[in-house]
């Protein structure tokens, strides 16, 4: 048959199941498609016409098989079709993450002698699983040209049609016949001779030898079209001796053999033509298990944990001098003179307000808002779980597990908001110890006091070492917690969903709802609180006091009397106690006013004694007043103790 | 004549077999947080056990004698019979049975377990834990904790812990006998990220050592011929 000149061409799609061999239809076709059912059957097989260089094609898309054999209907269809309707090229789509059940029916179409172009279908899927079919080795083996694809992605599919253009015009059959063992040749050779002898047409144009070879394999579907046509008899007969000759021999029906054959076969060249090496990674997989695996993992948590400190540090300090100058300077001033005419009450409204817009200006802005957008990425691309797996050891050791790591981390910026994260936790044990320990964690306001007292008058290096000791009595707080507090921690049963680029939507979404949190809580309790350390500065109670808690101050700490009311101001919030310890100095240079040894101590202590007012009554809410209470009352104690012991033994001689 | 054994000696014994299980001595401090008291009531306790020949102290805390032996594997033969009626019987949850039949093991007496194990049929708890026999001997199915299947690793889950928030936990993320799980990660104390279906899931080490695997033939094995693990009521 000449085609060259012919312009419209017939091309058959076919391919085992799941092969995606729907998804390569669709490519080409488009949304033309034709949905018919296959005459007498309920097999559906979808045809479009396409245009493509200068050709008319019209593109069949038959049923999924396994093989051309006669089994089901769907194989009866497809085999039809590929007989009856004559396709110009049939396209054989493989999938290569399974390369030797698709070569079975590849196998069996180059049975056929039919022009045929072969495509290697997932290939992707193939790589991820370490598989690497190659091309070229496996056209050279089958003698038709392979192709490598990714239907899903449209990868290759032109080329496949190009290639199956050329072939469908020159009518290019395959230079490759699949061999079976010598025994089973000889027999085929022998029946295709007498089928030469005695036919003077061979139904379907096919080779002698695959209507052999059907035969002895017993195929019902070919043997019913054999045995219309005259001379048929001595042909089956014939087939009849050489199958029972073979079966005597091989003690096995022979279309067993034949099957097995083709099997073994379709698995040597699959193996042949196959490199496997290890399944390559996806880099977020391997980013994963470098984040994971302890060696790598806990460096980088530090890291992670130290850049955001740093961040939180410059970038928090940055926008709250900009924020309070603008405050002090340009609404301050305004707001002071409107009070100044109601008298004691209007100082005491002053002082309150002044103090409780300031904090939000100095605080919430700058640190929290930028530390809870810092904490929604972190938890957004799913690497807090895998710190908490990294930890889960160590935390167990003071009455937790992992997962508490993740409201541990929140409350380096603000406590409050780490504590009602511990809802998370499952028993109330574990809640009770993580909310006492957090408090304990020097949230961003400490921060600022630490590295702007200790570390502005004494050096970075001493600034570090009160967070050594604040870490080490978290650790040892939370170790005697575990042996004091009954029962056990249920162990830590976490999903760690998949890493993932960040989300902002929902990252920007959940830091305004924490906001929105933390500000109703926490506004309140400023302004209020404020305004009664207002009430007792205009009343001359602030004053009065300081002579009281001198035993407290002066004797067992050696710290200035005064500097009670700096302390107390750190109870509403803590960098308080740095601001108003500039203010009753008097002096902007410390060490003028204090020695080095009582400005450590002084901070040691304004750094553990009470969390601030917010932290308690978030406590109370969450916990209840039993624990709020004695956190408090707890860590005043340790406070006290630990300055104590540091202001009499000196161990650092400062 | 021999006194019949209290609820609270029947409960030590019990939580002196489930810390014994691995060969090692029950350590006081041990018990004193599974049973939920203080441990000067572990020792007292301990103290009256051994008088009366069912424990003996070491140096490491405290294990069974012979006799306790026999006597500890009735009280969990009970209690695991009872979860088994509780589960496939009555249909309770999962995570509930364990405490239900912390109450029921006491009112079931040789007896009753006997028709108990006949009319149940099972070899295990729903959890997983192998019923001791009547002698008190339980099958060696040569399962290992999971902490101790290697990284990349696949094995099927036989047993987990009874713990009613652990189950729960468990539950929800499919984490149950049957499962097959892969070993993802490990990491040196022993907690270990796996794979469950298509979801990652970390557990500590004190879950991942006290959740019992094998391979999938072991598996197969006692499944089909004992139907080991969970079954629909």
């Amino acid at each position: 048959m000449a085609l060259g000149d012919k312009k419209t061409l017939k091309i058959a799609l076919v391919g085992t199941p799941n092969v995606g061999k729907s998804v390569f239809f669709h490519q080409i076709a488009g949304a033309d498609v034709i949905v018919s059912n296959y005459p007498g059957t309920t097999v559906e097989i979808h045809e479009a016409k396409v245009k493509r260089n200068d050709f008319e094609i019209s593109l069949f898309d038959l049923p999924g098989i396994y093989s051309l054999g006669a089994l089901s209907e769907d194989e009866i269809v497809a085999r039809k079709a590929i007989l009856e309707q004559r396709p110009d090229v049939v396209i054989d789509i493989l999938d290569a993450s399974n390369l030797e059940r698709s070569l079975y029916l590849t196998l069996q179409l180059l049975e056929l002698n039919i022009p045929l172009v072969i495509a290697l279908n997932m290939v992707d899927l193939a790589e991820s699983q370490g598989l690497h079919p190659n091309p070229d080795k496996l056209s050279k083996i089958l003698g038709s040209p392979v192709i490598p694809t990714v239907a899903t992605r449209g990868k290759n599919i032109s080329k496949v049609f190009d290639v199956a253009i050329t072939i469908a015009q020159k009518s290019t059959k395959p230079e490759w016949k699949p061999k079976l063992s010598g025994d089973l040749e000889g027999a085929v050779g022998k029946l295709s001779r007498v089928i030469k002898r005695k036919f003077r047409e061979i139904p379907y144009n096919l080779p002698p030898e695959t209507i052999a070879l059907r035969i002895l394999e017993g195929d019902a579907h070919i043997i019913e079209t054999i045995a219309e046509i005259e001379g048929s008899e001595d042909v089956l007969e014939e087939a009849e001796r050489l199958v029972k000759k073979i079966e005597n021999i091989r003690k096995e029906p022979l279309a067993i053999t034949i099957a097995r054959e083709r099997h073994s076969l379709a698995a040597m060249i699959a193996k042949n033509v196959t490199e496997i090496k290890k399944p390559r990674k996806s880099k977020l997989e391997r980013l994963d298990s470098i984040l994971t695996s302890p060696k790598t993992g806990l460096p980088i948590a530090a890291i992670v944990f130290v850049l955001m400190l740093l961040t939180l540090i410059y970038f928090g300090g940055l926008i709250e001098d900009i924020l309070t100058n603008g405050w002090e300077n340009h609404i301050s001033p305004s707001l002071t003179s409107a009070f100044s005419h109601m008298g004691k009450l209007g100082e005491a409204l002053n002082i309150g307000l002044n103090w409780g817009i300031q904090g939000i200006l100095a605080v919430i802005i700058p640190y929290i808002l930028p530390f809870f957008i810092i904490m929604g990425i972190l938890e957004d691309v799913g690497y807090l779980p895998r710190i908490a797996f990294l930890l889960d050891s160590l935390m167990h050791k003071i009455g937790l597990h992992g997962r508490a790591v993740i409201p541990f981390f929140g409350g380096f910026g603000c406590n409050v908001p780490a504590i009602m994260a511990t809802r998370t936790l499952l028993s109330k044990r574990e809640r009770v110890i993580a909310s006492i320990l957090i408090t304990m964690i020097p949230c961003s306001a400490r921060t600022a006091v630490i590295l702007g007292l200790v570390g502005n008058y004494l050096g970075v290096l001493y600034a570090l070492t009160i967070y050594a000791i604040i870490l080490f009595l978290i650790f040892l707080v939370g170790f005697l917690l575990n042996r004091w507090i009954p029962g056990k921690t249920p162990g830590m049963i976490m999903e760690v969903p998949p890493l993932r680029a960040p989300a902002w939507k929902p990252i920007l979404a959940n830091t305004w709802i924490r906001m929105k949190h933390f500000l109703f809580l926490a506004m309140p309790l400023l302004l209020v609180s404020s305004f009664i350390i207002g009430l007792m500065q205009v009343g001359g109670i602030l004053d009065a006091i300081v002579p009281v808690f001198s035993p407290l101050t002066t004797g067992l700490l050696g710290l200035p009397a005064i500097t009670i009311i700096p302390l107390l101001y750190g109870f509403l919030r803590k960098e308080g106690g740095l601001v108003l310890l500039v203010t009753v100095a008097g002096t902007s240079n410390l060490l003028e006013f204090m020695t080095p040894l009582q400005l450590y101590v002084y901070v040691l202590v304004l750094s553990i004694y009470i969390p601030c007012v917010a932290t308690v009554a978030v406590i109370r809410r969450e916990l209840g007043w039993k624990i709020a209470l004695s956190t408090a009352f707890g860590t005043f104690m340790l406070a006290v103790g630990v300055g104590g012991l540091v202001f009499h033994f000196n161990p650092l001689r400062l | 004549m021999r006194k019949r054994l209290s609820q609270s000696e029947e409960e030590y014994l019990e939580a002196i077999y489930r810390e014994t299980r691995t060969g090692k001595d029950a350590k006081i401090s041990k018990l004193a947080s599974s049973l939920k008291v203080k441990s000067p009531s572990v020792v007292q306790m301990i103290n009256r056990l051994s008088r009366r020949g069912l424990t003996s102290k070491t140096k490491e805390g405290v294990r069974l004698t012979k006799k306790g032996e026999a006597s500890a594997a009735k009280i969990v033969r009970r209690h695991r019979l009872a979860e088994r009626l509780l589960s496939d019987i009555l249909g309770c949850d999962l995570p509930s049975v364990h405490e239900k039949a912390c109450e029921l093991e006491h009112v079931i007496d040789d007896e009753l377990a006997e028709k108990l194990e006949k009319v149940l049929g099972a070899p295990s708890c729903p959890h997983g834990a192998p019923i001791p026999d009547r002698e008190g001997k339980t099958p060696d199915i040569g399962t290992i904790p999971l902490s101790e299947v290697g990284e990349g690793k696949k094995a099927i889950i036989f047993r987990i812990p009874e713990d009613r928030l652990a189950v729960q936990r468990l539950l929800s993320l499919c984490i149950l006998p049957g499962a097959e799980v892969e070993v993802q990660r490990k990491s040196p104390g022993g907690s270990v990220i796996i794979k469950v279906g298509k979801t990652n899931v970390a557990l500590s080490g004190d879950l991942s050592r006290n959740i019992e695997v094998a391979s999938p033939a072991v598996w197969r094995r006692f499944r089909h011929r004992w139907r080991w693990g969970i079954r629909k009521p």
